[in-house]
C-alpha cells in the first residue's frame, strides 16, 4: 500500500501537510508549487528496495510487506537515513527525532489522503491506484475530445 | 594528575579510523549534548567528546559505545584522571553537486554506499542521487514531476 498522487489535481492548498502535522506533530509530506505552474506533494515512497532500511544501523527502519516501518524507540538519530533517501523524504527535527511517513497505521486511510479536498492523493495498492489514475486520465481525454467536437460544430 | 579510586573513571576512547562523523553519539541524550558537541562549520564537521566519565555516569558511557554504528567508541576503566577534559575529531564534508552546501562526511558516504545493493552501485546508475543533498533531491524530484505535468497540460490545450 502506498500514497499515489494525481498531480493534475493538486492545488497546493497544504491541507495534507496540516493533516499530517496534526497527526504526527511534524509534517511528513511536503507540497510546493514549481514556478507557479504545477504543485507536487513529496513524501516517503515506501521503496521496495529501501535504502534507508538497508543503511539503518539499529533496525529502527525496516522493510515490511508493503511499507517501510519506523520504530522511534530503536532509533539512535545517527542521521544516515536522511543522507541515503533518494527523495529527501526523511526529516530530523530540532530535538534529533527522525520523522518519516508511516501511512498512519492506526487509521484505515492516512490522514493526508482523507483530507485532500481534490482527491489528488490516493491510497491503495499499485493496481487499485493506477486503475483509478487511468480512469481519471481517460475521462479527461474524453471530455477534451467532446469539447473539441462541440467547438467544431458551433 | 589527581588519583581517584582505582579503576572508577571511564575513559572514552574513539577510534578515529572507524568514526564516520554521524550524529548517533551526539544526539544520544540531551543531558550530555553539552559535553558531547556536534558542529558543522563550512566544509568541516567537528565532534567534541568528553575524555572521561565519572562512575555515576557509567550508563551514559556504555550507551555511547552501544549507539555507535561503527563500533568506534570504547570505554576503558582507569584510575588516573587524564589531563585534558575533552578532545575533538574533525571531518571533511562533501558538498552538494547542485547547491554546493556541505551535507555529509566522506565516512558517512562510504558507510552508506557499502550497504547499498550492488545494482545500485553500477557506474552511471541511480546512485548519483548521493551526490546531491537531501533538500536538492526533493527539489529535483518535484521539478521533474512538475515538468511532466506542464508538458502534458500544454499538450492538452493545443
Amino acid at each position: 500500500m502506498e500514497i499515489y498522487v494525481d498531480l493534475g489535481r493538486c492545488i497546493c492548498c497544504h491541507a495534507c501537510e496540516v493533516a499530517c502535522e496534526r497527526e504526527h506533530g511534524e509534517p511528513n509530506i511536503s507540497v510546493e508549487a514549481v514556478r507557479y505552474r504545477a504543485s507536487v506533494p513529496v513524501s516517503c515512497h515506501q521503496c521496495e528496495v529501501a535504502p534507508c532500511a538497508l543503511v539503518c544501523p539499529s533496525g529502527a527502519l525496516a522493510k515490511g510487506a508493503s511499507s517501510v516501518s519506523f520504530e522511534a524507540e530503536k532509533c539512535t538519530s545517527c542521521g544516515l537515513c536522511l543522507l541515503v533517501c533518494p527523495f529527501g523524504a526523511i526529516d530530523m527535527d530540532s530535538t534529533s527525532m527522525v520523522h518519516k511517513c508511516d501511512l498512519c497505521p492506526e487509521r484505515e486511510v492516512p490522514a493526508c489522503v482523507l483530507t485532500c479536498p481534490t482527491e489528488a492523493l490516493l491510497y491503495g495498492d499499485q493496481e487499485d491506484a493506477t486503475k483509478e489514475l487511468r480512469r481519471r486520465a481517460a475521462r479527461r481525454i474524453a471530455q477534451s475530445y467532446a469539447a473539441a467536437v462541440g467547438r467544431d460544430r458551433a | 594528575m589527581t588519583a581517584t579510586e582505582p579503576g572508577t573513571l571511564r575513559l572514552l576512547v574513539v577510534d578515529g579510523g572507524k568514526c564516520i562523523g554521524c550524529r548517533a553519539c551526539s544526539s544520544l541524550w540531551p543531558e550530555i549534548s553539552c559535553a558531547l558537541s556536534f558542529s558543522d562549520k563550512g566544509p568541516q564537521r567537528t565532534i567534541k567528546f568528553p575524555r572521561a566519565f565519572e562512575e555515576f555516569e557509567a550508563r551514559i558511557a556504555e550507551s555511547l559505545a552501544e549507539v555507535c554504528p561503527t563500533g568506534a567508541i570504547s570505554i576503558v576503566l582507569t584510575d588516573e584522571r587524564p589531563e585534558e577534559e575533552s578532545f575533538a575529531l574533525s571531518f571533511e564534508m562533501i558538498r552538494c553537486r547542485r547547491c554546493r552546501t556541505p551535507f555529509a562526511t566522506e565516512g558517512e558516504m562510504k558507510y552508506i554506499i557499502e550497504r547499498l545493493p550492488k545494482d545500485l552501485q553500477a557506474p552511471n546508475s541511480a546512485i548519483s542521487w548521493m551526490e546531491i543533498c537531501p533538500s536538492c533531491r526533493r527539489s529535483v524530484e518535484r521539478d521533474a514531476a512538475a515538468r511532466d505535468l506542464i508538458v502534458a497540460r500544454s499538450g492538452a490545450r493545443r
